[in-house]
């Protein structure tokens, strides 16, 4: 549909259409997802299922909150996926005694891993601002390395028996409603306040959208792309918490598949992979159609291969959607 | 201009130098050169808990034996370092090789390699398509998922007396061989019982974060009636346990396959769960005597099969003791 309007773009209300869909495009596509499984499942709709989805959507959803920051300022953190296994690792090795000769209270081991993302991802910011080097290089240098460090820190073996407390964010409930939710959306909310109403945010998307106009203005564009890089990193120690409270458990392939997903929620809710456009609320959306699509497909009983074309089919029109919406 | 030129050259220097440094402290394959015997172990990569106890293993078995000398690889789980890290030992001519193949076809060429070295390669956990091997040491995946599904079947009938038992199966990555292995030993089962109904099978890649939210669909669709989770492996099982849990369905037997640490331990605690569990160690016990043997030109079969070991909350106290 898209290419075939695209050839004839001098009809002023085709081009307009486009233009909706490209805005609407993510939300639009969510409720067709909805819609769907709504009439082809039985439990789709039902207040339990819509609680799971939200529960499994969680984890991918505070990585890619994170990973918003960073496209927004034209940059791509390809370490998010191990950065979170590291440091999920550290803390839950360093709460058990596996690390030391005696366990570290939970909150001493949050801050150790919190420092560690902080020290890791200003790494990586800091040779990207300072030298130039694409974070692509250099959050790919940083997979490696934090692969690396979770890797010791857990000697290769799932980390069991962690203390409750560290397990509580992730597995518990508040008034009946899951936290792992709640700290997402709690999350996702303080970031668009971020982006709406600080400085920060601001300049972030000046960044993004023309790095050397920043600069000329008088941003300070080398913070900026470190403070992404930093505030990304972050994210993915409270993913790695809430990760550890849902499987019950630290494994040192916590990460595999949860590098990709997060990214293609932020592209999915209408985030500009070249940076400079976008929002928390279309990651979200990104994020949902996403979960839904696995959640509903799993309900319909669709087989591992049949999900992924599915899978396939949905995403590719989804792009589209996007990229005509910019034309 | 002439100080940025300057930090530049040093810049370039300090990368040269660390470059240097790190191929320095990683001095790879410096095994025991006095031994008689030198040997390689490549495994894909150190992720899976099963390769690292297999590292273990070795390094016990090169620091047992004095006359056996051995380097280790781990190939990050690319197919290309794999066959890299087997160049390194044929060149230093190494009396023989074990690998543990991240595919079957991957390795074909660097088998050729050695065979024109007259080194013996011993395949283990995972068989090469082509070249010659002079033999394989594994578990056998289909017999494996038909143990592992006949527990679960004796679990569910020891919850409940019933007509029909309804399973559920969390697959492993697709296209897998183990999990096709898996897959076709869980169905040799269900059909050879008459009163088992695979109610839903599913995949989750092996990962404990996705069979969460499997399980967690599964029991949207189909609530009490799940009576038993095949799991094609113990972290997916561990992740199966977790939504039960939270779920509030009642027991559910579920069973596993691999024997990890973590899943072991729940196994402790509650009689309906179990697992298979693989002994990599045994694996390369016998790879490094079967290797031996080959090296002496000793005739040996094309398949050694390691059973594995049955472990429920009867024995798991003690596999936890003797493994972990």
């Amino acid at each position: 549909m898209a290419t075939e309007s695209t050839a004839t773009p001098n009809s002023i209300s085709d081009y307009l259409s486009i233009r909706m869909l490209g805005q609407y495009g993510p939300i639009l596509g969510l409720i067709g997802l909805y819609l769907f499984f709504a009439f082809n499942t039985q439990n789709f709709l039902s207040y339990p299922n819509q609680l799971n989805l939200l529960r499994q959507v969680s984890i991918i959803g505070i990585l890619a909150i994170g990973s918003t920051f960073v496209i927004l300022c034209a940059e791509i953190d390809l370490s998010i996926a191990e950065m979170m296994e590291f440091t999920g690792l550290l803390i839950a090795s360093l709460a058990t005694g596996g690390l030391l000769s005696s366990a570290v209270p939970v909150p001493v081991a949050i801050l150790a891993g919190l420092g560690a993302a902080v020290v890791l991802g200003g790494l990586s910011g800091y040779v990207t601002s300072r030298f130039g080097v694409p974070s692509f290089m250099t959050t790919l240098a940083m997979l490696f390395l934090a692969d690396g460090f979770g890797q010791i820190v857990s000697s290769n073996r799932p980390i069991i028996g962690l203390p409750d407390a560290l397990l509580w964010l992730g597995s518990g409930d508040t008034f009946g409603f899951p936290n792992i939710v709640i700290t997402f959306f709690v999350l996702l909310a303080l970031s668009q306040v971020i982006l709406s109403y600080t400085r920060f945010g601001l300049y972030l998307y000046a960044v993004g959208g023309d790095a050397d106009a920043a600069e000329l203005m008088g941003i300070d564009v080398k913070f900026v792309r470190m403070g992404v890089l930093v505030l990304s990193a972050v994210f993915t120690v409270i993913a790695g918490i809430v990760m550890m409270g849902r499987i019950g458990s630290a494994t040192p392939n916590m990460g595999s598949n949860l590098l990709l997903p997060p990214i293609a929620a932020v592209i999915l809710g209408g985030t500009d992979l070249f940076g400079g456009k976008g929002n928390m609320i279309g990651t979200l959306i990104g994020v949902l159609i996403l979960g839904s699509l696995s959640n509903g497909l799993n309900l319909m009983g669709i087989d591992p291969a049949g999900q992924l074309v599915a899978q396939g089919i949905v995403l590719m029109i989804a792009v589209l959607a996007n990229v005509a919406g910019d034309r | 201009m002439q100080s940025e030129t300057s930090r530049r050259t040093v810049l370039r220097g300090a990368a040269a130098a660390g470059v240097v440094g790190v191929a320095g402290c990683l001095n790879l394959g410096s095994g025991n050169s006095d031994a008689e015997n030198e040997t390689a172990l490549s495994v894909p990569s150190l992720e899976l808990t099963f390769f690292a106890r297999m590292e273990n293993a070795f390094n016990n078995i090169t620091d047992e034996r004095d006359e056996l000398g051995g380097s280790f690889y781990a190939a990050g789980n690319s197919q290309e370092q794999q066959v890299s890290d087997l160049e390194t030992p044929i060149s230093q001519g190494v009396d023989f090789i074990l690998v543990a193949p991240i595919t079957s076809e991957g390795i074909s060429p660097v088998v050729q390699q050695a065979n024109d070295a007259d080194i013996p390669v011993v395949t283990i956990d995972r068989n090469i398509s082509e070249g010659d091997i002079a033999t394989y040491v594994a578990s056998d995946n289909v017999a494996l998922g038909r143990r592992s599904m006949e527990l679960c079947h004796g679990f569910m009938s020891d919850l409940s007396d019933k007509d029909e038992y309804n399973v559920v199966e969390l697959q492993g990555t697709q296209g897998a061989s183990t999990t096709n292995d898996r897959a076709k030993g869980g169905s040799e089962a269900i059909e050879s019982a008459n009163d088992l109904n695979l109610l839903d099978s599913q995949g989750a890649d092996f990962s404990t974060e996705e069979a969460v939210s499997v399980m967690e669909d599964f029991i949207t669709s189909y609530g009490d009636d799940i009576d038993g989770v095949y799991a094609h492996n113990d972290l997916m099982a561990l992740g199966a346990h977790q939504a039960v849990d939270n779920a509030d369905v009642g027991d559910i037997a579920i069973t596993g396959i691999d024997g990890s640490e973590a899943w072991v331990d729940e196994v402790q605690n509650v009689d309906h769960y179990g697992t298979l569990a693989q002994l990599p160690e045994e694996m390369v016990r016998q790879g490094v005597d079967y290797g031996l043997q080959a090296v002496d030109g000793d005739d040996l079969d094309d398949y050694y099969q390691i059973e594995g070991l049955e472990v429920t909350s009867e024995n798991a106290g003690e596999y936890l003791d003797d493994y972990f």
